[in-house]
């Protein structure tokens, strides 16, 4: 761009300036971010410094919105380009601003998403000394947010990622492997008792991932209690708008 | 005329405000009220619709309601100042008042008054004046999802208030003041609570948000206290229950009710996240007394007139003429409303106030800074039963607020502790309270709480995990460095017609009903209403409820109660519309007031795809 | 909350709304959505034909406006004349001419200028870009390919990248997003899942990975009937479509209810004004409209022409493009 040299600093900041106004209101719209990054990309401070100024706009935005998806992968854009201009990865301050965003909120089902792409890297890049405490602390995490919200999808959506995780599995001795699961089943278990206690019906989430479970733990080649065929029967009457799918898992059981 | 001691009045202090409602940015000008800013009136109508007579809330909303109605409403008080039994004093308005009431004055409303105001206020030592501090006789908060902010709001009487949050409440339980964790995310973060509790906590959260519509849960318990649902169905322990029932709920004693705590308990629950991530709020430069006044000068544009100095002298029901101290009367055509502190001699019909509420003021020697959350100047501590060294047998509550709340200068705070305990045993409960109180304010403000790691604790991923301030270890261990300072200390006794729990029952006007029973013949107040005291209760809430009472009695319904449509304005701008600033961080604590008009739930969960915006 | 007349579909409302939509060119908002007066206008046909309506719009004037849609200059179309062409109203376009039998409404050399264009927003890494402004998104990649497929000039040169392109969109939860590491979002799922169906490359999904795909879209479905775009979202009627076409691409359609989504379906309808909305009681509009009834037309209900989740297109229209790979 001929242009770049003749356009001054007061130009590209009230470009931003601009921009931000509309992204205020229409923060869905990709053109808007889109040019942001043109923008930035162009300006004439080529630092990482407006490139962190705008990681904190973006922050507040999702704040305003925790689950407007462009702002995340916006946020994606902008750590990956301070990443490159600074040579220092960014993991694990991203990690806990996800783990910011669902102290915040359990149900937001797009930190968590996050937190499944970062984990990845993490585990995959070996960034990390030990994937093993790791892996134990997120359990910990998850176990938490399992008790604190028993009804949220995302944490059961998640916990079905990480148990099944290839990283998980093999990091971990296949002693530790298994008590993980056998812990996760005595605690999905104790929820669901204690949901038939108080209200007289099961917990959907609890048995759909007990179903999970067994999978998995045959898979290990470990027995399991776990009834499986009594959780499909069952979650067939609790959750019939989805009663085909589970008639479908118990024929695919035969 | 003298010019009576007073501190400065909101007019004074801001007598323009730039408000974020007004379209075409016209500063808001903030009304003036007869006995402050303007001279009193030198003569008032001879013929009203309404004669109100004392000052406090309940009235003041009344006589706005009234006005904006359309009745001629003529509003005096007896004092020199607006108030009543919710003003907001000076420190020589106190001692003033304590006189008169150790005087007689107001027999079957106040007794028992001790004052005890420390050398360092007025002697220009330590620069303290009289006016430097403003204290409610009745102290509020305001919830943040109740019927009097609305009212606040419709009438735009918030306008010549000003708003801070309140986030801070303390349980005392086992010598350490607990911060209350009731929001799923501090649930969450909570270290300390099991994982069970966390379970049980948030079923009963969640239940509780709509409890009338799950009638099996709690039916069975209706009559019964509420501590046994709490422990049998929900499986909450002792410091959940009580949290529960006393920091959340306001509760009094562990003899409430299912169905009353549970709606006090949705109360607060419903009241978080209205306008931010607290479910109280509180008035700086003065809690009833402003918003009183602020009803006042609402109802004076309304077209009410107002004059101080006036007392009632007689009324005369056959005539319906009142007639007033200085010798001069009024005809009222249609209703007199008098306040039970403002009655004139001989009245016969005023209600009964059989219920004690002792009250102990104090002002202290600190800023209290430590209990309250950042940005804020004040908290909420409770005692429940039984965690006083006096065994209290009902809870004692205790209202602070710090400097920031204006009514108080720098290093200094004002203690509102109240109890419904009836008889000397209150007394006791209240000094052990102030006790404990005192105890943990001198170590905290001056132990190293930062490394201390039973106070605050890391997650594994590096986040803060705890951030309730607790002591944790007890006080044996303790010996204070320095003893506290008091620079004034009140105690009084209130007397309310209205039982604790309970706001005020819409029978207890039926008394001066022409056609009652109850009348006693002659009587010179047959046909008056009398309002009702301040009762027990921390937060505004039996204001409105009184009020719309009155107002049904002499309008004929509450139907067009603040009916109020001003009209333009109506849309509100995106709070912060100063673009400039927003790539630079929101550190200014200077602004921290809550701006009524900003609409928190601006998320929308729509998503389109087919046009180019997902 | 269904009122009794909501309770059928009002066909006749429908197709009286859909013929009033070209004839408001004196409103504001008929101007206002020039940009995607293509889209629209597939849209409005497409529910014309599974109502039985299709000769409600002029054929003639149809293909007129299309054709002046096209941009010589580029070769692709654009939304109205004199617009930008994008890949997004290319689809569009040529879905309009394949609907009236019409392609050959360009000429050989328009036709190869349009391949072109498609063809030159790929990116290396597979993704097609809507335009040279350089949003990516798996939607453009299902434009891209679905064009492509009814002008049966798919090569796999082209195929191969996209289809790696959008295996990498898969994500840990069973869905996909617009591009790889994206939170997973209905409408991905179709467009993802519609790229390996144009290309017959459905098989190269694993087993476990369509039940897990299938158990995320069945998830979309709320207690009140209605299906949302993702987790703890509100319902929308356009997912009617996304999430009930994907369930079909991979056979799972029954894995949703389907008198709830009929009952939330048509409580969307405006009975006065016809046209359906996002929602009961909302505003209509012609996006809604066509989705709407193109999940009544997948579940097999209200006597609908059927539609192919594919194409989004009839079958009787679908049947006659040649499907890939071409030997």
């Amino acid at each position: 761009m001929q242009l770049k040299n003749e356009l001054d600093l007061l130009f590209w900041s009230s470009e931003l300036l601009f921009t931000l106004a509309q992204l205020r209101q229409f923060p869905k719209v990709y053109w808007i971010w889109n040019h942001r990054i043109w923008v930035l990309e162009n300006h004439l401070d080529s630092s990482v410094n407006i490139w962190k100024e705008e990681l904190v706009m973006v922050s507040k935005l999702l704040k305003i919105d925790a689950r407007n998806f462009h702002g995340w992968l916006y946020r994606r854009i902008i750590v990956r380009k301070i990443e490159q201009l600074t040579g220092e990865k960014k993991l694990f301050e991203e990690l806990a601003y996800t783990t910011e965003n669902i102290n915040n909120n359990i149900s937001n089902f797009s930190a968590w998403h996050q937190r499944t792409v970062l984990l990845s890297k993490i585990f995959g890049e070996n960034e990390n000394e030990s994937n093993a405490k790791m892996i134990h602390d997120e359990f910990a995490y998850i176990t938490n947010a399992m008790f604190t919200d028993a009804e949220d999808q995302s944490v059961w959506f998640y916990i079905k990622w990480f148990i099944k995780n290839k990283v998980v599995r093999e990091t971990l001795e296949p002693s530790e492997y298994a008590r993980l699961l056998q812990e996760l089943h005595s605690n999905v278990v104790m929820i669901n008792q204690d949901d038939l206690e108080f209200s007289g019906k099961e917990n959907n989430w609890c048995l759909k991932i007990l179903i999970v479970l067994d999978d998995v733990l045959k898979n290990i080649g470990i027995e399991t209690c776990i009834e499986k065929k009594k959780c499909l029967e069952q979650l067939i009457n609790a959750d019939p708008l989805r009663k085909n799918r589970y008639l479908c898992l118990l024929n695919d059981g035969q | 005329m003298l010019s009576p001691e007073r501190r400065p009045s909101v007019a004074e202090r801001r007598p323009h405000f730039l408000s974020f409602s007004s379209q075409n940015g016209c500063p808001l000008v903030v009304p003036h009220l007869a006995g402050i800013e303007d001279p009193l009136p030198e003569s008032t109508p001879d013929k009203v619709d309404v004669l109100i007579v004392g000052t406090g809330m309940v009235e003041s909303v009344l006589a706005a309601a009234l006005s904006w109605q359309g009745s001629n409403v003529l509003h005096i008080d007896k004092n020199d100042h607006y108030g009543d039994t919710s003003a907001t004093m000076t420190v020589d308005q106190t001692k003033k008042w304590v006189k008169e009431v150790n005087d007689g004055k107001f027999s079957n409303c106040y007794t028992n008054a001790k004052l005890y105001v420390s050398a360092i206020i007025g002697s220009g030592d330590r620069g303290f004046s009289s006016r430097d501090f403003g204290l409610d006789l009745a102290p509020k908060i305001l919830f943040a999802k109740s019927d009097l902010l609305s009212i606040l709001v419709k009438s735009r009487v918030h306008q010549y208030l000003e708003f801070q949050s309140l986030s801070s409440f303390h349980t005392y339980e086992n010598d350490s003041f607990e911060k209350l964790t009731n929001t799923k995310q501090e649930i969450f973060t909570n270290q300390n609570l099991p994982l069970m509790t966390k379970r049980n906590l948030m079923k009963f959260i969640k239940f509780v948000l709509n409890w009338e519509e799950q009638p099996d849960v709690w039916e069975s318990y209706a009559e019964r206290p509420i501590c046994e649902m709490l422990i049998e169905k929900f499986k909450l322990e002792r410091p959940q229950v009580f949290e529960l029932m006393f920091s959340i709920g306001l509760c009094y004693n562990m003899s409430a009710k299912t169905p009353e705590v549970l709606q006090r308990i949705r109360r607060y629950l419903s009241s978080f996240d209205v306008y931010g991530p607290f479910a109280v709020l509180y008035s700086k430069y003065g809690g009833p007394g402003e918003l009183s006044q602020g009803f006042c000068r609402s109802a004076a544009v309304g077209g009410a007139t107002y004059k101080l100095n006036e007392s009632l002298a007689s009324f005369d029901p056959s005539t319906k003429t009142a007639t007033f101290e200085d010798g001069s009367k009024v005809t009222v055509s249609e209703k007199l409303v008098i306040s039970p502190t403002q009655a004139p001699k001989y009245s016969q019909n005023i209600p009964e106030q059989k219920y004690e509420i002792h009250r102990l003021t104090c002002v202290v020697g600190k800023s209290c800074e430590e209990w309250f959350s950042e940005g804020e100047s004040a908290a909420v501590v409770v005692f429940p039963p039984g965690s006083l060294k006096s065994g209290n047998q009902n809870v004692v509550q205790a209202f602070i607020l710090g400097p920031g709340s204006e009514v108080c200068p720098q290093e200094t705070s004002v203690w509102y502790l109240s109890t419904t305990e009836q008889g000397p045993r209150a007394e006791m409960d209240l000094d052990a309270a102030l006790e404990a109180m005192e105890t943990s304010i001198v170590r905290e403000s001056s132990s190293d709480l930062e490394n201390d790691e039973s106070i605050v604790q890391f997650g594994p991923n590096g986040e803060t995990m705890i951030n309730s301030v607790k002591l944790g270890q007890s006080f044996k261990e303790y010996i204070p460095r320095e003893r506290l300072q008091f620079l004034l200390k009140l105690y009084y006794t209130q007397y309310t017609s209205t039982p604790p729990f309970s706001v005020v029952d819409p029978s207890f006007f039926d008394i001066n009903d022409e056609n009652s029973k109850k009348l006693i013949t002659g009587a010179s107040d047959n046909g008056v209403l009398y309002t009702a005291m301040p009762s027990a209760e921390i937060s505004y809430d039996e204001v409105v409820t009184a009020a719309k009472l009155l107002y049904e009695k002499i309008v004929g319904s509450d139907d067009d109660f603040f009916d109020l449509d001003f009209g333009d304005d109506d849309d509100v701008p995106i709070h912060n519309a100063n673009y400039e600033n927003a790539i630079e961080d929101d550190d200014d604590d200077e602004d921290n007031d809550v701006d009524m008009n900003f609409d928190v739930n601006r998320q929308g969960t729509t998503e389109l795809v087919g046009e180019m915006e997902i | 909350m269904a009122s009794k007349e909501r309770g059928t579909l009002l066909k006749e409302k429908h197709v009286r709304y859909i013929e009033s939509l070209d004839k408001k060119q004196d409103t504001l908002e008929f101007w206002l959505t020039e940009h995607l007066r293509i889209n629209g206008v597939y849209w409005g046909l497409n529910a014309l034909c599974m109502l039985r309506s299709k000769d409600v719009f002029n054929r003639e004037d149809l293909i007129k406006f299309v054709l002046g849609c096209y941009v010589e200059s580029t070769g692709g179309f654009a939304a109205f004349p004199r617009h930008d062409a994008h890949l997004a109203s290319t689809l569009s376009g040529i879905q309009l001419l394949k609907m009236y039998d019409a392609i050959d409404s360009l000429s050989k050399s328009q036709i190869d200028k349009c391949v072109n264009f498609i063809k030159s927003n790929q990116m290396k890494d597979g993704s097609f870009q809507g335009d040279r402004f350089g949003e990516v998104d798996t939607r453009f990649v299902y434009t891209a390919i679905s064009s492509l497929s009814i002008l049966e000039r798919l090569t796999p040169e082209v195929v191969d990248p996209a289809v790696d392109f959008i295996l990498r969109c898969y994500n840990f939860d069973g869905g996909f997003g617009l591009c790889p590491g994206a939170e997973s979002h209905a409408a991905q799922v179709f467009t993802c899942l519609g790229t390996l169906a144009v290309v017959n490359r459905l098989q190269d999904l694993t087993k476990a990975q369509v039940d897990e795909i299938g158990w995320w879209l069945c998830e979309r479905q709320v207690p009140e009937g209605g299906l949302n775009g993702r987790p703890s979202k509100l319902p929308d009627v356009c997912y009617s479509w996304w999430v009930l076409s994907s369930l079909s691409l991979i056979d799972r359609l029954e894995w949703i209810d389907f008198e709830k989504l009929r009952g939330f379906i048509l409580d969307c309808q405006d009975e006065k004004r016809g046209g359906i909305s996002d929602r009961p009681d909302n505003e209509v509009d012609v996006f809604h409209t066509v989705f709407g009834i193109a999940g009544l037309s997948l579940m097999g209900f209200e006597d609908l022409v059927p539609i192919d989740p594919t194409y989004c297109m009839t079958y009787d229209i679908t049947n006659t493009i040649k499907k890939y790979p071409y030997n």
